[in-house]
């Protein structure tokens, strides 16, 4: 039996107000667990072992935990899909994403490696979110000189921890993907590590940008192959990050449209 | 240096330095939202333009207002009536 328009759309409405319920209140419960348990353990760690290196990936580690517990959160209304297209490559390497919703922090936790990643100004200044972001060491190019984000980003490199990075800078949302900043190209040039293009598709709306309301949806990313030393050696910094992000817009077009793009806008 | 010769060798600039294809080079281009250029780009961009017509930019706050190519030729144009007077 089909259900009529009316109807459909109140099905959805209560699926939409379990989901919001369902996010906010476990996010807040695993925030809760993982800042207990999670930071006690981190500090009992580095007094015992007094090993800074061994103590920045467990906290690391632990971040990516908490984002693999939180994007598990929104279940079954919201599934998560990793597709790897080079799971071969060997690590560091500058992870260049695009930047549709504010869940894509939390979404690179389906990446299997220790990273950090580089933050815009708001968020490294959210209450447990900028903390925990100090004491793992995420980069933050726009509030430090640029010769301070490639030494760090460097020495982080040096140590085998890749980088995340949004070059848009804001989230697009449901619109076309923004310009790229050259910031973590440069990053990359620098210490000639590969750059691997991120696509980010189906959680335009989970939650849509100026929203908290989370809707259903299919979210999935898609590690691109390597852009190496050796191809892009060549390439001016302009060239490199207009090619990685003709890349994405290319994987992004190529992708099946889900059906929420339609309705919300 | 005629004006169009200056434009030329402006878009040569774009294209060379920056591998824009040389359609995208047009007047009306915002620099930023068309070309796709940022803050790490302008300061190459900068150091480009000083090297290929041997001018002094970096500290000019004029430069702040430039947004479009035609922008940049005008300012370019203007440069160079001052140092043919000086």
């Amino acid at each position: 039996m089909k259900l009529s328009a009316a109807p459909r759309s109140l099905v959805h409405l209560a699926a939409c107000c379990w989901l919001n319920v369902q996010v906010y209140t476990l996010v807040i419960l695993l925030t809760v667990l993982f800042g207990v348990i999670g930071l006690s353990y981190a500090g009992l760690h580095r007094l015992v072992t007094r090993d800074d290196r061994a103590n920045r990936r467990l906290i690391r580690r632990s971040i990516s935990w908490y984002g693999a517990c939180v994007i598990r959160t929104g279940w079954p209304w919201v599934t998560v899909r990793y597709v790897d297209r080079q799971p071969d490559a060997k690590p560091p390497f500058v992870f260049v994403a695009n930047h549709p919703a504010s869940s894509d922090a939390f979404l690179m936790a389906v990446l299997p490696l220790e990273a950090v990643q580089v933050l815009n100004i708001w968020p490294a200044h959210l209450p447990v979110v900028g903390f925990m972001a100090r004491i793992a060491e995420y980069l933050k190019p726009r509030e430090w000189p640029f010769d301070e984000f490639l030494a760090s980003g460097s020495r982080l490199l040096s140590q085998a921890v890749s980088v995340i990075a949004f070059p848009e800078g804001t989230r697009s949302g449901f619109g076309p993907t923004g310009n790229f900043h050259g910031s973590a190209f440069r990053l990359a040039i620098q210490n000639r590590t590969p750059i691997v293009p991120l696509v980010i598709d189906g959680n335009q709306a989970i939650p849509p940008r100026g929203s908290f309301w989370f809707r259903p949806g299919k979210i999935t990313i898609t590690k691109l192959p390597a852009v190496t030393a050796e191809e892009y050696q060549t390439m001016s910094p302009y060239k490199l990050k207009s090619q990685v992000r003709a890349r994405i817009i290319e994987s992004l077009a190529s992708a099946p449209r889900p059906v929420i793009r339609e309705r919300v806008g | 240096m005629t004006d169009a010769e200056l434009i030329q060798a402006v878009n040569e600039v774009f294209i060379d330095s920056f591998e824009i294809p040389p359609e995208n080079v047009k007047p009306d281009a915002q620099i930023f939202g068309d070309l796709g250029l940022d803050s790490l780009d302008v300061v190459d961009l900068v150091a480009a333009i000083q090297k290929r017509f041997s001018v002094q930019v970096r500290d000019d706050e004029r430069v702040r207002a430039i947004r479009t190519m035609q922008d940049l030729y005008n300012y370019l144009i203007l440069i160079r009536g001052e140092q043919n007077k000086a």
